[in-house]
């Protein structure tokens, strides 16, 4: 049976695209069956694998609200063992359509249930806010993957979101586990990432990935190109940063 | 390697199945569902999906539909679920005859087959109020983090 990781932060531009999109790379380098759902809906996600938006027919909108089978939205990327489930701006619509849906909240999690035999790794971009869609990102997860970014604000939204996850593992997901804290755009040189860097340990302990993503131009760049960095330049310090993190994915415990 | 548009195929199928969907006996289902269900259904039904699949070693059509059914459920003074009636409710009388039930007579129903149905109907009901009322909830506490 597959895992499923939802990376969540209701904060934007704490590196959660950047880490699915380089986190399935190097698990599918890893010869993983990886499946990544784009559930945001700007859909960096998909850009980000250099797939053309405006030349999809179906995406995961129409796969949340039930009017696509998961065949007819999985789309290929540039490395074989890696699918992607793409989204487009339409998805900010199911928020509103599945409002009135009893199963609202579990939509995700019923759309990806038969996948879980075909993908050992199913990774999920959450938005950028505490949404109905984040909401099933959370609800679809076996694991969450929690980005930090070195940064003062991030810090206090780092514990607002574990909060949050107590209350929906309690009442809506009861198999729910934090797979970790990841510390990203990390720059040794700047004094205030020391510091958020030593909070979170003080903090969080026994959450934080022992990998720390450094903030790096090729991870920064790598979008402009459509593809992962690990396939710009795999030993830059980003591709190996990515390498480590899913060792460490893939020793979790499932 | 792909000798056909799955495009066309697909089309083709859900058309074929929009054509059996559209002729089928509403008569005779509505029987099964009084007979087989203890349910009557209420109003105009909505087709909503169908699937071709294999069911018993068979091809099968398997349509989904969106009809109205009115429930009534019964409760004693204490609050203790009683039973669950529809209007439609039948059971199997001592003669072996069918029988529709009227007002008071349900509380005399004594049917395993009939109790197995009110039970799945209850749980059904349960199980919906409960994701709703868990999502409800757990929204009312997000939104309390910052102020207990």
């Amino acid at each position: 049976m597959g895992v499923v990781i939802s990376i969540v932060s209701q904060k934007g531009g704490v590196g959660k695209t950047t880490t699915a999109v380089n986190l399935s790379a190097a698990l599918a380098a890893a010869e993983k069956e990886v499946l990544l759902v784009d559930l945001d809906p700007q859909g960096n996600a998909t850009s980000g694998l250099g797939i053309d938006k405006t030349k999809l027919k179906k995406s995961i909108y129409h796969g949340i609200i039930g009017d696509a089978d998961p065949c007819e939205i999985i789309t290929e990327s540039s490395i074989e063992c890696l699918k992607l489930l793409p989204a487009r701006m339409e998805l900010f619509r199911a928020e509103l359509e599945l409002m009135s849906r009893p199963d609202k909240e579990k939509r995700l999690l019923n759309f990806l249930a038969h996948l879980r035999g075909t993908y050992e790794y199913i990774l999920v971009d959450a938005p950028p806010s505490l949404s109905l869609l984040t909401f099933n990102a959370i609800t679809a997860a076996d694991f969450l993957l929690i980005p930090l970014q070195c940064e003062f604000y991030a810090l206090g939204a780092v514990s607002q979101m574990i909060q949050v996850v107590q209350v929906l593992k309690r009442r809506l997901n009861p198999r729910l586990r934090i797979a970790g804290i990841l510390l990203t755009m990390f720059n040794p040189k700047e004094d205030s990432c020391l510091q958020i860097a030593e909070s979170a340990r003080e903090q969080f302990s026994n959450m934080l990935f022992k990998t720390i993503i450094p903030e790096n131009s090729d991870l920064k760049n790598a979008p402009a190109h459509g593809e992962p960095v690990l396939l710009q330049d795999i030993r830059s310090p980003g591709s190996r940063c990515y390498f480590n993190l899913a060792e460490e994915i893939l020793n979790l415990s499932h | 390697m792909k000798i056909a548009n799955p495009e066309i195929i697909r089309k083709g199928e859900q058309e074929f199945i929009k054509a059996i969907a559209s002729n089928l006996d509403w008569d005779v289902i509505k029987e099964i569902f009084r007979k087989e269900h203890n349910l009557e259904l209420e109003e105009a039904v909505k087709y909503k999906d169908a699937k071709i699949k294999i069911c018993d070693n068979r091809i099968a059509f398997s349509l989904d539909f969106d009809v109205k059914v009115r429930l009534s459920v019964q409760l004693d003074r204490d609050g203790n679920y009683i039973s669950v009636e529809s209007p439609g409710v039948v059971h199997k009388s001592s003669k072996g005859e069918d029988e529709h039930l009227e007002g008071e007579g349900l509380s005399d129903v004594d049917s395993e087959e009939l109790e197995a149905s009110a039970g799945n109907v209850e749980r059904q009901i349960e199980t919906e109020e409960l994701l709703s009322d868990e999502y409800e909830k757990a929204l009312e506490e997000i939104g309390s983090i910052d102020t207990n």
